[in-house]
């Protein structure tokens, strides 16, 4: 627990931090689920950092890796949640579009995280092209724009 | 309970008329006007976009549903807020709903104070929304009545730029700038130059150059 104030500041000791936009996080603590969205995704040129927790990628951010152009995260992680790691990114104006993974088929929460202003919300098991169609039209995004929000709200 | 304000009317769009009925009377046991529809077809006969307001739609409707309503009215550019409500929703669904812009979706069964929350909160965005943009038009309005010059002038003059630069710039004498600088503060009913560059702001027309037409 001693850990956990270093983290949450760790955005705000780095607010310009640079974006990386050929690269996709993904945040899950099951290995499995890791690999199926890294082979999903193949065919889009882009690397992968991968995490087990929102703390560890918190943590990176805060050692200097840029930011990814696209954050696919498991709503459901030891620390943190997804929606809440998203948040706070958001609090801190790093606006990386993310993409929130998860087996719970629970409606108001996928009503909070879209209003929250993720990019897609998927339930597990993934529709593989869907997902494909929404990371490739994010990294697209990210490429022309470096900066850009995540929010696909209207205006 | 809390009252909204009277001036917007509820729309109620539900194929099941045990919903319509149970919803009319909630609205109208909080003093909201409501008017209930069967169909989206039906509904949209009836729709008013430029009334304050929002819609309750049923997701699920035979015929046109209610996501399919939604992207008309969002292909009409409708800005009435919409809040969906379903007796067998699902993640997909909610999120397509919220993606096309809703305010809100909820599962049936749901308290009523819930959804009259809703409603208000809805309402009270759709009305501040609604007067951000009439007082818009208002001022595009008053906009369009400057001549090309009062335009152009009003561009160097929220631009910083004092009379005798703007003078210099137009090549004409510094008396004239002043003669239509005061014509544009009347024009646009500006108080100060303050609130002329506000007005202008609010516009949301390009500094340097006047518009084409």
């Amino acid at each position: 627990m001693s850990e956990r104030v270093p983290v949450y500041n760790a955005l705000k000791c780095n607010m310009t931090v640079p974006q990386d936009t050929s690269t996709i996080s993904i945040i899950d603590a099951d290995e499995h689920a890791v690999v199926s969205v890294q082979e999903m995704l193949g065919g889009l040129e882009a690397g992968f950092s991968i995490y087990c927790d929102a703390e560890s990628f918190l943590l990176s951010v805060h050692d200097g890796q840029p930011l990814p152009a696209c954050l696919i995260t498991e709503l459901l992680l030891p620390g943190l949640s997804g929606l809440e790691l998203f948040r706070l990114l958001k609090a801190n104006e790093a606006h990386v579009p993310t993409v929130l993974v998860t087996a719970e088929a629970s409606v108001p929460m996928a009503v909070q995280a879209i209003r929250a202003g993720v990019a897609d919300y998927f339930l597990k098991p993934l529709n593989e092209p869907r997902l494909r169609h929404v990371v490739a039209t994010i990294l697209g995004r990210t490429a022309q724009q470096p900066v850009s929000d995540g929010g696909m709200r209207r205006g | 309970m809390n009252k909204v304000d009277a001036d917007g009317v509820v729309y109620i769009v539900d194929d099941d008329h045990a919903v319509r009925d149970s919803l009319s009377f909630l609205m109208k046991s909080v003093g909201l006007r409501s008017s209930a529809h069967s169909s989206a077809d039906e509904f949209m006969k009836a729709f008013d976009p430029e009334q304050p307001g929002c819609i309750v739609l049923d997701i699920r409707m035979p015929g046109i549903s209610g996501l399919d309503l939604q992207e008309a009215l969002n292909a009409q550019k409708s800005i009435t807020p919409i809040i969906f409500i379903t007796g067998h929703g699902d993640v997909p669904m909610a999120v397509e709903a919220m993606q096309g812009g809703a305010v809100d979706f909820l599962q049936k069964p749901f308290r009523d104070q819930e959804l009259l929350d809703r409603i208000q909160s809805a309402m009270q965005a759709d009305q501040t929304l609604r007067r951000e943009l009439e007082g818009k038009n208002a001022l595009l309005k008053r906009f369009e009545t400057l001549t090309p010059r009062e335009k152009e002038i009003l561009n160097h003059v929220v631009a910083g730029k004092a009379n005798k630069v703007i003078a210099f710039d137009l090549g004409v004498s510094q008396r004239t700038v002043e003669i239509h600088r005061a014509r544009v503060m009347e024009k646009m009913a500006a108080r100060s130059l303050a609130h002329l560059v506000r007005m202008h702001i609010a516009m949301d027309i390009p500094t340097e150059q006047g518009p084409q037409t």
